[in-house]
């Protein structure tokens, strides 16, 4: 069955090809062995954590690095093109080069574990099972996330698909919230009214993000073998973290959580769109073109931008939670946030945000236009509403960042949701004006040919 | 012949740079067909839209009936690729690159194992097949890029500037092979700036200009005009030929005695060009009374424009 496995996937089997030879099967035992033997001669105690670090450190880090380098070498040793002209489907591709070219780190990381629950046994602890699976799940999950970074540096250009660049974008964007999981073991946790104990509801939870990391990637993979697909997967993640986020409270309010929390996500994702799919005047063209002939049919639905999914669920979550909010009887949680006005408000100013960047990158001209947008929202979020606040003029701030205006007391938006609303709404119809002032529509009428 | 490869309405953008304008075109099956044209006409875009490894503004692709556009993964069962950029598994022994791309195209295990050896043969990498990747000269890579696109015999095989930063033995080798995959059947479409290169195997041309498709036709004896009955022949005189027997003389001869449309040849004083459509027995009688006549025939040959002349004439008359 193994062997049947490696055999149905060539490129699992050349990625282990290249990640064992025999020096580095001698060479992994050989190390551990050493470092391991050294501490327990010593009788120390502390072999059980270092064993389990050693684990974290071969899986979770040198396991991300090597999964994203086994597409950013394809790149640069110019074979990528060629394996997207093969006839390998994205998921062979994609678990491929995730469990292939990690094979060599997951080498590793078994040795530790033996050592670990060897270790653990013998001092007379359980089989830390519960713990182990997070840390799988959780190792999973790092390394489907830096294939999915490399996908998005390959897609970017050869500036972004700098090996070590898509390391550490994984490692600072995941760490802090997949790497706390598996270490949660005391106490117990209530989501949509079920307690469960927190060790195992943690382990649990690493298992479903690596789930949807690996589909993540397998999506990432079917797009750059331009293979045609909706935007379904993007937009059931956002949901089912929203789902996630809204479960931990009580369950009366529990619809205007789900929607305050699929604004606020959504409203994150389309932000992380600009990263996986920058929206470039090509990108929109064909997707306008599509629509142009087909309406909205399948086939233009496989052409949709992800940022245009994601702007929809988090104006829908936003609306939602701002009526929800309004006719309901207010918790003190809805209170806290700022009930009706914060959700729209958050994804009126998303929608200005990204409209903005969609028109310097649609306007001729503009070099670097990733950096150029970068600038301009750090700009017009922050820089500009605290220099202007600083400078005494609160009001012009608060015009200009009405969430800001709430923080200094000028403008509340629990208690002027409309005006909130209001002034997002006018500039994100401003930004709308501008991007549609850039925009180019597709001209896709036949040309006259040369007359030779 | 019929289509392999159905290109239509293609249109291509690079942000606001439009790389193809609406170009439709057809690729013969069993045909070599020459892609040619200066820089930025649009030749590797278009190569890499029919490879699938882009998505066009609009228009279609079909290789081998096949959707390429809608079902890019079902196309390259029917195609090989060869990158200007290629690239190749340095850390990999060339049998192991060769069996992963056999396999990657579908091909069982069985099959790639029997594929490797005559691949490796033909392209002169049998004795190398342990070789890693990293150890080859660029020739060598080059000939294992070449053996992992057709390893899987495509119908249809696109190569782009295949013999750059080639040496000249190295090149004849692969215009060698690239004859016999012709021989075979197999269709190709070659992309090449050295056009001497590209006319000792090509059947058509495919010319670009701007993003445009300018000319398509086919090269040599299967040319329009010898299919229609009428060959070039091309006739030239001794320096030293009396005024009597000047080109001058032997143009007015042609006419008058043959009733044939008798031109000069425009880069040579001593040469006459005109269209012949008798057959070879005939050709020989009209040499002889040409010689009859006085006139010092030195040639006296069938006339084939190459494809750099085709080109020079074709990029002369849209400039």
């Amino acid at each position: 069955m193994k062997w049947n496995l490696v055999a149905r996937n060539p490129e699992f089997r050349r990625q282990l090809w290249l990640e064992f030879s025999a020096t580095r099967l001698i060479g992994m035992p050989a190390v551990l062995g050493l470092i391991f033997a050294a501490i327990a001669l010593r009788g120390s105690s502390a072999l059980v954590s270092i064993a389990e670090a050693g684990f974290v450190v071969l899986v979770w880090a040198y396991g991300a690095r090597l999964a994203s380098a086994a597409l950013l070498d394809e790149v640069s040793e110019a074979t990528w093109d060629a394996q997207r002209l093969s006839s390998l489907t994205a998921w062979q591709l994609t678990w491929g080069k995730l469990f292939g070219g990690t094979a060599y780190a997951w080498y590793g990381g078994a040795i530790s574990l033996m050592v670990w629950w060897a270790a653990a046994t013998s001092a007379g602890e359980a089989l830390p099972i519960v713990a182990t699976i997070g840390l799988i799940a959780g190792g999973i999950a790092l390394q489907a996330l830096g294939l999915c970074m490399a996908l998005a540096a390959a897609r970017r250009g050869a500036a972004g698909a700098r090996r070590g660049g898509a390391w550490w974008v994984t490692m600072l964007a995941a760490l802090p919230l997949l790497g706390k999981l598996p270490f949660q073991s005391a106490g117990f946790v209530v989501w949509w009214g079920v307690s469960a104990p927190m060790a195992s509801f943690a382990a649990m939870t690493a298992v479903v993000f690596a789930a949807w990391a690996v589909f993540g990637a397998q999506r990432m993979m079917a797009a750059a073998l331009q293979v045609p697909q909706r935007p379904l997967a993007w937009l059931g993640f956002q949901i089912w973290i929203a789902l996630f986020a809204a479960g931990f409270g009580p369950l009366d309010d529990g619809l205007w959580r789900f929607a305050i929390a699929l604004a606020l996500v959504a409203s994150t994702a389309a932000y992380i769109t600009l990263a996986i799919e920058p929206p470039r005047l090509d990108l929109w063209q064909r997707f306008a073109a599509r629509w142009r002939e087909n309406g909205l049919g399948l086939v233009t639905q496989q052409r949709a931008p992800l940022l245009l999914g994601s702007l929809v669920l988090s104006l829908l979550g936003g609306l939602l939670a701002s009526l929800l909010a309004s006719w309901s009887a207010m918790s003190a949680t809805a209170g806290m946030f700022g009930a009706a006005g914060l959700p729209l408000t958050v994804a009126l100013l998303t929608c200005r945000d990204l409209a903005l960047v969609a028109a310097l990158n649609w306007r001729s001209g503009i070099a670097r236009v990733d950096g150029a947008s970068m600038v301009l929202l750090v700009v017009l979020n922050l820089v500009l509403p605290w220099l202007l606040l600083a400078a005494g003029a609160t009001t012009l701030s608060m015009w200009l960042q009405p969430l800001l205006g709430q923080w200094e007391g000028r403008l509340d938006v629990a208690a002027d949701p409309l005006l909130a609303i209001g002034i997002a709404a006018v500039q994100a119809l401003i930004a709308l004006a501008m991007a549609r002032a850039a925009w180019q529509p597709p001209q896709i009428a036949a040309a006259k040919p040369l007359a030779v | 012949m019929s289509a392999l490869v159905e290109v239509s309405e293609l249109v291509h953008d690079y942000g606001r740079q439009r790389a193809l304008h609406a170009v439709s075109c057809r690729i013969e099956r069993g045909s070599v067909t020459a892609l040619v044209g200066p820089n930025g006409a649009g030749k590797t875009t278009l190569m890499r839209c029919i490879a699938g490894l882009e998505t066009p503004l609009a228009g279609r692709i079909h290789v081998a009936g096949v959707d390429v556009i809608a079902e890019p993964r079902e196309s390259h069962r029917h195609l090989g690729f060869l990158a200007d950029s290629f690239g190749v598994y340095s850390a990999l022994t060339v049998r192991q690159a060769l069996t992963y791309s056999a396999l990657a195209h579908g091909a069982s295990e069985v099959d790639a194992r029997h594929a490797i050896g005559p691949v490796a043969e033909r392209l002169g990498l049998g004795s190398l097949l342990d070789r890693l990747c990293s150890a080859l000269s660029r020739g060598q890579r080059q000939r294992v890029a070449i053996g992992q696109s057709l390893i899987h015999r495509p119908a249809l095989l696109i190569l782009d500037e295949p013999a750059s930063g080639l040496d000249p033995e190295a090149r004849a080798s692969l215009a060698a092979l690239f004859r016999s995959l012709r021989d075979e059947g197999m269709t190709l479409l070659v992309s090449s700036h050295i056009l001497a290169e590209l006319d000792e195997y090509s059947t058509h041309m495919l010319m670009m200009r701007d993003g445009r498709v300018v000319e398509y036709r086919a090269l040599g004896a299967a040319s329009a005009e010898v299919s229609a009955g009428t060959r070039r022949l091309r006739l030239r005189l001794a320096v030293s030929a009396s005024a009597d027997h000047s080109p001058l003389r032997a143009q007015q001869w042609l006419v008058r005695e043959a009733g044939l449309a008798a031109m000069p040849d425009g880069d040579d004083a001593q040469a006459i060009t005109f269209g012949f459509s008798g057959s070879e027995p005939q050709q020989a009688d009209l040499l002889a009374r040409l010689i009859g006549a006085g006139f010092a025939v030195i040639a006296f040959a069938e006339q084939r424009e190459n494809l750099q002349q085709r080109y020079l004439r074709s990029v002369g008359a849209g400039s």
